[in-house]
């Protein structure tokens, strides 16, 4: 196997990521990704059998932590092969490229301060230990208009998806993504019937929502509601964090599509 | 999406980002907690999982090939 220091060909990636902290591989190996280039950190070049076994269940399960393979591996969750983990040390693991970059923040702009007041925490989800008692919702949009899931592509734009509503259940943890072509009201309760159903079909009723404002304050939205004999519950006007919880569902999935 | 650009960039499309959002999900579903070992749709659904799930997902955005049907024995 030949080793080369070589430019990203990616050229958004190439302009982000520093050259140092990558090479090249080139060359025949039985890796997942045979036959193409392969990034590494340096010191990922010979990793022992464990170690691929490791990195090849990093990349499978999503970028999640190394430690929470060890633990799954221990629990029996994953296969035979990777019971083998529970001999290595958690300081041994390999580097992920993906994940160095992908779990890069902005900076803090020091103007505004955050201060958390431990008496509060985790008071939205309060009393809610029944699946369906309080569901969490908030919109999310995105620039690039993303594939429809059924078609080959060939879609015009305006029929693409430009954003998405997050159910996010409080006792539960359960998070539901339902897609939109548009953010308007009629997609937000075609979304909402269409989680209300996925819901009912795993045995869930849904009594009530918490949303902040905006299109889950429309008047359809709100008939919606009532027509179902649900309540909701708004946050306050510029208070986001009442609705944290969907705001920012958890960090894994903020930002596991980011290095997958 | 970094991973699959870094390995696969000749592929790599920014427009598929529903797809890589759902796989998420599904992952973050499906997953057990490290601390208690249950999985938050086991928690939702009362229900209890065998993470074949798991055993059988691949990463996002690697190659896949569809196998012909005279190929199969």
């Amino acid at each position: 196997m030949a080793f080369a220091r070589q430019e990203a060909p990616h050229s958004w990636l190439q302009s982000q990521l520093p050259s140092s902290n990558y090479i090249v591989l080139q060359g025949r190996g039985r890796s997942h990704s045979q036959g193409s280039l392969k990034r590494a950190y340096p010191s990922n070049q010979n990793l022992t059998p464990t170690q691929k076994i490791w990195q090849c269940w990093h990349f499978k399960l999503g970028h999640i932590t190394y430690s929470h393979i060890q633990k799954l591996a221990l629990g029996g969750f994953l296969d035979r092969v990777s019971m083998g983990l529970l001999r290595t040390k958690i300081a041994g693991h390999p580097k992920c490229s993906a994940c160095q970059f992908g779990k890069q923040t902005r900076l803090p702009d020091e103007t505004t301060t955050t201060i958390k007041r431990e008496g509060h925490l985790g008071s939205l989800k309060e009393g809610q230990l029944k699946p369906g008692d309080r569901v969490f919702c908030d919109q999310l949009e995105s620039r690039v208009r993303g594939r429809l899931l059924h078609t080959a592509g060939r879609k015009l734009d305006k029929d693409r998806f430009c954003g998405a509503t997050i159910f996010v259940d409080a006792a539960s943890g359960y998070i539901h993504v339902e897609f939109q072509v548009t953010l308007n009201a009629t997609d937000s309760i075609n979304a909402l019937d269409s989680f209300e159903r996925s819901s009912l079909h795993m045995g869930v009723a849904v009594n009530s929502y918490y949303t902040d404002n905006g299109i889950f304050k429309s008047k359809r939205f709100v008939h919606e509601i009532m027509k179902n004999s649900q309540s909701i519950r708004y946050s306050g006007v510029g208070s986001k964090w009442q609705n944290g919880v969907s705001e920012e569902p958890s960090p894994s999935l903020r930002l596991m599509p980011a290095p997958l | 999406m970094i991973h699959a650009a870094l390995h696969w960039p000749e592929v790599e499309d920014a427009s598929l980002w529903p797809l890589a959002v759902s796989h998420a999900m599904q992952l973050y579903n499906h997953t057990p907690n490290s601390s208690s070992g249950i999985a938050t749709i086991e928690v939702f659904t009362h229900t209890t999982s065998d993470c074949q799930f798991l055993r059988n997902c691949h990463p996002w955005g690697c190659p896949a090939y569809v196998l012909q049907p005279r190929f199969v024995v």
